[in-house]
Order: C-alpha cells, then structure tokens, then sequence
C-alpha cells in the first residue's frame, strides 16, 4: 500500500474491507462466462443514469408550464444536452434490457436456489423499480407522449376493483393529470425511486458476497470450479470492457437519433395516439384481450399472477436441480413468458 | 430493584420472580415500543402528506361550447372548451374537446366526454362509418356513445347540457 | 472472456440497437423532412431538391361550405444558415392583377386579387398549435364572416407569418414576413401584424388626385408590374378603353420584414415557390428553427383571394430534419 493510502487507512479502516472486497475470489465458470457480467453491466448503466439524471436535473423545471421548454432547451440548445439526455433517455431502455437478461441469466442457472432466495426477492423488487423508473420518467418531459401514457397508465391503476379510483387519484395526485401529478412523478423519480434503489442494490451486493457464486451447471463448469481470479482486476476489466462498448452504443444512438421530444402535451387534442415505452408495449396490447368487466384480469390478476410467482419462485422450486434442461416445467414456463412477450410487443408494433 | 438485593426466599418458596423485568430489558422495550411509534406516526404522516388532497373531488363547472347556431341539427361536432380551473397550487387555462349533436332540430343537444371508457385515449368520431373510434385498442362507440364493440367497459360519458342565449354549456 | 463469447456481446447490443431505434424510424404522414445539403438556392430546378422528399397535403377550404383547393406538394432542403421551402400546385391562372386600376374608356377603377401562398410557424413551444396547427389561432366562432379573424389569445404566443403574394412580392423575390399575436387593441379586426422594416416596401401607385395611376413601368403599357426605379410618367393619350395598369410601385422590404426570400414561377397550369429564410435570423418576430428539432407548420393557398377565402392543410404538418 502506498503512504497516501497507508494514512488513509489507518484513519478510516477502510483499507481491510475494501482489499477483501477488491480481491473476492472469482470462480473460473463464472469468469469465462460471459453471460455472469450482465449484473455489472447493470450496475454500470444506473451509474450511468445516475450521473446523467443529477446532470439534467440541473436544468429541468418540473412544473406542467416549464417542463416542455426546459427538456427542449436542454435537447436543442444546452452544449452536450443532446448527449446527456440522448444517454438518459436510452440508458433507461438499456437497463430494462439488462436487468432483464440478468435475471434470465439467474433463472436459467437456478440461482434463486437456498440460500439465495432472499437474493432473488431483491433482484425481482430491483426489476419492478426499473419498471417504475421508466414509467414516472416518461412523464417528465410533458410532451404530447408522456401526458398521454400516463393518463392511460393511471387509469389501468383505476380499473383496480374497489380501490381502483383511490389509487389512480393517488398517483395523479387529483382527478386529472396535472402539476400535482408532475410534481410527485419528479419526486418519485429523482428521489424516492433512486434512494430505495441504491440501497436494494447495496442488499443484493452484500447478499452475492455472502454466499459467493451460485455452482456451476455444467460438468465442465464444475471442473473449472477449483480455479479463481480476483475479482480485481481480472473480472472488473470484462465488466468494464463491456461497459465501455454499452458507453458507446448509447453515444453513437444519442448522436444518430436524438432523443426523442414529442410536440407539448394538449390535453384537448383528440388525434394523438398514446403509446407506452416499448417496454410495456406487450401489456397494452394484452389489456385488448380483456374486455368489459374482464378488465381487472389484465390490470390486477396477470401482473399479480406474474409477480407472485417470481415472488414464490425459490420457495416452489426447491429441489436440488440447476440444469435448465432438465426441469421442464420452469424452462418451458419462461419460454413461454418470453415468447408471449415478445409476440404481443410484435404486436403492437 | 434486583432479585440480589432482596433476602433470599425460603428455597420451597422459591425466588422471588423468575420473571423480573431487568433495567436492561426494561431500556430494550422503552427503546423499541417508542421507535416504533415514531415510525409509524411519521410513515402515517407522510403517507397523509404525500396523499394530499388527490382524493378531492373534482369541481364541475359549465363550460361554453359555442352557438348553436353554429352547431348544425343531425352532425356531431367536435368542440372546444376552455375555463379558468385551480390545477392544484396555481391557475391554469384548462381545455379539453368533447362531441355533440342535436336530434331535435337544435332544441336539445347531447354532449359526449370523448374519452374512451377503456383507458382514457380520445375516441375520433368517424363520419363515414357514423361511430366514434378509438385508436387505442380498437374499441366502437354508437353515435350515442353505447359500446358496438371492443374492451370499453361502460358507454362514453354523457354531460349535463343547456342552451343559455343561443349558447351550448356543458357541465364538465 | 473469451472470443467465443463475443456473439453474445453482439447479439445483446443489436437488441439495445434495435430496440432503441424502433421510435421515429419511418417518417409519419403530414411530416415535411429537411434533408441537408451544401448550399441552398431559391432555384426551384436545383440539383438540391433531388433528394428532398416530397410531402403531399389536399388543402381544404377555411371559410364553412367553401370549394376544397389545391393539392400542395411540399419539399425543404437546409445548410449551415438557411432553410429552403419548395412549394408546387396547381393552379390555372396566374392571377396579377391585385388592386390594379383598369380604365373603361371614361373612368379609372380599382380591384383584383393575385395568388398568396403563406406559411405558419410558432415562434415558441405551444401544445394548441402543435396539436391543431393554424386552427389554433383561427378564431371563427361567428357564422358571419365578418367577425372572423386570425390571432392569439396570450401575448406569449406569438406566430410567424410568410406570406407571398403573386403581384405584391413576387416581382421584387421576397414573401411578406408578418406574425400573428394577441389583437393590438380591443376593437381591433386581427392580431396580425407586419415584422419590423428599415425602409423599401411597394407604394401605391396613385395620380395626384388620386382618381387614377400615375406610372407606368419603362418596359412597356402591358408590363404585369413596375418596379421602383423603373416607373415613368403615365401618359393617357397612349392609354384606350380596357387598360389596366398595376396599382402599385414595387420594391422589396430591408429590415426584419423582406428576410423572406421567394420565386414563385408560373408556368404550365402550375405555380413553383421556392422560399429562403435565415435558420435563425436573430430578429424578435421570427421563428427560429434548430436543425434536428421537429417544427409543427401550416399552410395557407389563396386562388385569386385573400382574407378568410383561402383554403388549408386539414391536418397540423410537421417540419423534420434529416
């Protein structure tokens, strides 16, 4: 250790915590495995979101009358806003798709198994406030597109039996779409949501730690299974390989295809079709399924169902089984999740 | 007061009580049960805060729609509205689009909310196939407003309407 | 890692990529896109306008009842300072003689109309424009025609205007840079008003007693307009019964107002336009377009008409840049 860190170790005692947790030994499967650095790159792209959302909340005005012109200033105007909004606003896809495919990662490999079941909870509540990020950020511009999924958005909430119209009236703050409903989206969105955020991935961090990896799947794995890496610098550098790569997909779409911004929202225009963030495009396009009084099974019963499930899952599958291949009923069960996704987004389309 | 400093019982007494609350189990409780209650009152309160008064309900005001002499018998119109409202803390300009026709030569007028009971996208009248439509998740409505057919679960809204001085008002 | 595992790293970017890029990839209908180019030019036969596409709007009459007008076909090209414009339509007159005096053998009188071609752009964000376009400020709450006028009902909203005249503008390359805002004062008929000029503009062409012309252009009797600088004396004694001589002595605007600048060619049934303005022109009564930023628009054609008889793009346009 050098004499700079030496004096900083001795008066914080950092040193010990942050060598063991620099050199964590990395098991070879999970090194040579590609598909393992999906909960860094993760990781890298809130960081990413994070450091651009402190950025544009330097500029945006969250009220129904300045939002529009500050978001569009920022956009057209500000010196690199199209970079820094271009990389917010396709980061937000990016990690959707990330937390996606990392939780199909620990699926396929049954890592939700004892003891890792508190793990996956973590990971599904991580998911679910992904989701949630997207859906309060969409508003935030207050263009023609976020005011009008998020009436839609708020309603699907209203048609919740019973408690449908206090809950829609909760997330808008009122009847209508309005400041109050801007004003609490802002809210949720830079401080609410990032806050239990950091801390649930500092949970789920502490919890990969403890247990270490989850086994290897294959023979071949296994026999790797001896061997380890530290975890610095030998795995950081894939991870941040490939965050650079993702760094730079997300510069090259910012530059290509500025974000979008959509005319100001009008609330009296009839010829704008709202349209949610693709990624929620596969649920609009099931709630047609349901009509009438069936509504309720589309907004509360499947996305309960859903969530319940994934919720349960480690508590069901118990058994001692990791291959995909050869539980059945769980592979089919995603397969067949995925493939209804991805048809109903084709859908959409 | 410890069990220690009392006399020792008769051993066929037996102690004093097993049970005692010690200073330390005592602080333990004291330090949870307060705790508890001052989570609980500021999770109350800001749950109270952050509600607000979303659970208020909206205030109906008559809106003008226009002259009716503008507003031919038999057509359905798309019209304007527009009115000073209190969105939550300030004043704006609220506006909105609702339909309506009259099928007694002008006498009367029936106004539609456009928004679809469904999800709240705005239905389109369609003059050609005389129904209203909705871009969302292709749901029908009858000129009147009655479902043809789709996920709507109810029929489009009908406003309270009057004809004051050759001028349509709804009540919105 | 290994290299065997760089398809997977492909195929997780291609759907980032692909995802991603779904928004605005085919350009929507009513969308006018800009492409770039190196150099723009107000020549409506330019090699820039080959790979401008073409954007197609069936105007529909603005007055209740009135006949549908032409089908205009629009492109824009831009370069690091301006934008152009170029407009096609159909039309089967080239109609000049706007307000000329015509002499019947005794008495000179005035009238006529010419063809106008106007757009329209918000100067500021404005979700009512955006979402409806002209109709936005087009107030016609009255059926009497009269009572109808164009403007704004806030003084933050403030409307750029081009409008170019066959007859006014034409002959002298500019169109007429006015804006729309609230009504200057109550009794006031419109909330249109002219942009800014230090000078030029066309004067009336007027006798002393104001009964009759007093130029004539030095080309000739039959000349369709007369250009300051170019006037001579009226001399009657050449002039016979059916003469019609322009009404007004034309020269361009300097100043906020003349930064239009246009050619309009008539020629085969049909009108050709090109319009050039400053993408930014720093004058307060101006839009400001930044490229990359979509515009909405309107478009306004007048047959031989002005005031309410014009006919509109139904639907708000949408200027997009590529």
């Amino acid at each position: 250790m050098s004499k700079v860190g030496r004096w900083i170790d001795e008066r914080t005692g950092l040193g010990g915590p942050v060598r063991s947790f620099l050199n964590y030994a990395v098991p070879g499967y999970v090194h040579k495995n590609a598909l393992y650095m999906l909960g860094g790159l993760t990781l890298i792209i809130f960081a990413l979101q994070a450091f651009t959302g402190i950025l544009l909340a330097f500029f945006y005005d969250p009220s129904t009358e300045g939002a529009y012109n500050s978001v569009d200033f920022i956009t057209y105007t500000l010196p690199l806003g199209w970079l820094i909004r271009g990389i917010h606003h396709y980061g937000a896809s990016a990690m959707v798709i990330l937390t996606a495919l990392h939780m199909l990662r620990t699926y396929f490999f049954s890592a939700y198994k004892k003891p890792r079941e508190i793990n996956w909870l973590t990971g599904v509540l991580l998911l679910f406030l992904t989701l949630a990020f997207g859906f309060t950020g969409y508003l935030l511009p207050w263009d023609q597109k976020g005011y009008w999924a998020t009436n839609v958005g708020t309603r699907i909430a209203g048609s919740v039996p019973l408690i449908g119209d206090a809950l829609m009236q909760l997330m808008r703050g009122g009847a209508n779409l309005g400041q109050a409903t801007l004003t609490r989206f802002f809210a949720t969105h830079v401080l609410l949501l990032p806050a239990t955020l950091a801390l649930l991935i500092a949970v789920h961090i502490f919890q990969l730690r403890y247990h270490g990896m989850s086994p290897a799947i294959t023979e071949k794995g296994k026999k790797e299974g001896g061997k380890f890496v530290p975890f610095f610098p030998y795995w950081v550098v894939n991870d941040a390989i490939a965050g650079l790569g993702m760094l730079a997909i997300l510069i090259f779409l910012s530059a290509t295809q500025r974000a979008p911004l959509e005319f100001p929202a009008d609330p009296a225009s009839s010829n704008f079709v709202p349209r949610p963030e693709w990624y929620f495009l596969f649920y609009y396009q099931m709630l047609k399924y349901f009509p009438g009084g069936l509504e309720p099974v589309a907004t509360v019963l499947i996305p309960l169902f859903i969530f319940g499930s994934m919720v349960l899952l480690p508590f069901i599958d118990k058994g001692e089984e990791r291959r995909p291949w050869k539980k059945p009923v769980t592979t089919i069960a995603a397969v067949f999740y995925i493939v209804v996704i991805v048809v109903f987004t084709a859908l959409a389309l | 007061m410890s069990q220690s400093e009392l006399a020792p019982l008769d051993p066929a007494k037996g102690v004093w009580d097993e049970h005692e609350l010690t200073r330390r189990k005592f602080l333990e409780i004291t330090f949870w049960s307060v705790t508890s209650v001052v989570t609980v009152g500021l999770l109350g309160a800001g749950s109270r805060f952050i509600a607000g008064n979303s659970f208020e309900p909206s205030t109906t005001s008559w809106v003008t729609l226009g002259p009716v002499a503008e507003l031919t018998a038999g057509e359905v119109h798309r019209v304007n509205y527009s009115f000073k409202a209190k969105d939550a803390w300030r004043m704006v300009e609220q506006k909105g689009a609702l339909y309506t026709f009259s099928d007694d030569a002008g006498a009367t007028y029936t106004v539609l909310d456009g928004t679809c009971t469904h999800l709240g996208c705005i239905v389109q009248w369609q003059g050609g196939d005389n129904n209203y439509q909705c871009p969302c998740h292709q749901a029908v409505f009858t000129r009147e407003g009655k479902v043809v057919s789709g996920p709507p679960p109810r029929p489009l809204r009908k406003l309270d309407a009057k004809i004051q001085d050759g001028i349509l008002m709804a009540q919105i | 890692m290994k290299l065997s595992q760089m398809p997977f790293l492909f195929v997780a970017g291609s759907i980032m990529l692909a995802a991603c890029a779904s928004g605005p990839a085919t350009s929507p209908p009513n969308t006018l896109t800009a492409v770039k180019v190196d150099a723009v030019s107000t020549d409506a036969a330019a090699s820039i306008w080959a790979n401008a596409p073409k954007t197609t709007t069936v105007t529909k009459a603005a007055k209740k009842g009135a006949a549908d007008g032409s089908t205009v076909t629009l492109q824009a090209v831009y370069d690091g300072t301006s934008i152009a414009i170029r407009a096609e339509w159909a039309d089967s007159t080239d109609s000049w003689q706007r307000n000329v005096w015509k002499y019947d053998g005794a008495a000179w009188k005035r009238g006529g109309d010419q063809d106008r071609f106007s757009m329209a752009f918000p100067m500021s964000n404005n979700a009512e424009f955006a979402s409806k376009g002209c109709g936005a400020i087009c107030h016609n709450q009255e059926t009497d025609d009269t009572k109808w006028w164009m403007g704004t009902d806030n003084a933050d909203t403030k409307i750029d205007l081009w409008q170019w005249q066959s007859a006014a503008t034409n002959p002298v390359a500019y169109a007429d840079d006015a804006w729309w805002g609230t009504k200057p004062t109550i009794t006031s008929t419109t909330g249109r008003r002219s942009d800014a000029n230090t000078g030029g503009g066309a004067k009336a062409n007027n006798a002393a007693d104001g009964k009759g012309p007093a130029f004539v252009n030095k080309s000739g009797l039959d000349a369709h307009y007369i250009l300051a600088g170019e006037e001579v004396a009226l001399d009657m004694s050449k002039i016979a019964s059916g003469a019609v001589i322009p009404g007004s002595i034309l020269a361009p605007y300097t100043g906020s107002r003349g930064d239009v600048a246009a050619k309009g060619v008539y020629a085969d049934g049909k009108w050709v336009l090109v319009m050039v303005r400053k993408l930014n022109t720093g004058n307060e009564d101006d839009a400001v377009f930044t490229p990359s930023k979509p515009v909405p628009f309107g478009i306004g054609l007048f047959n031989n008409a002005g005031d309410i008889d014009h006919t509109i793009s139904p639907d708000v346009l949408t200027l997009a840049w590529k």
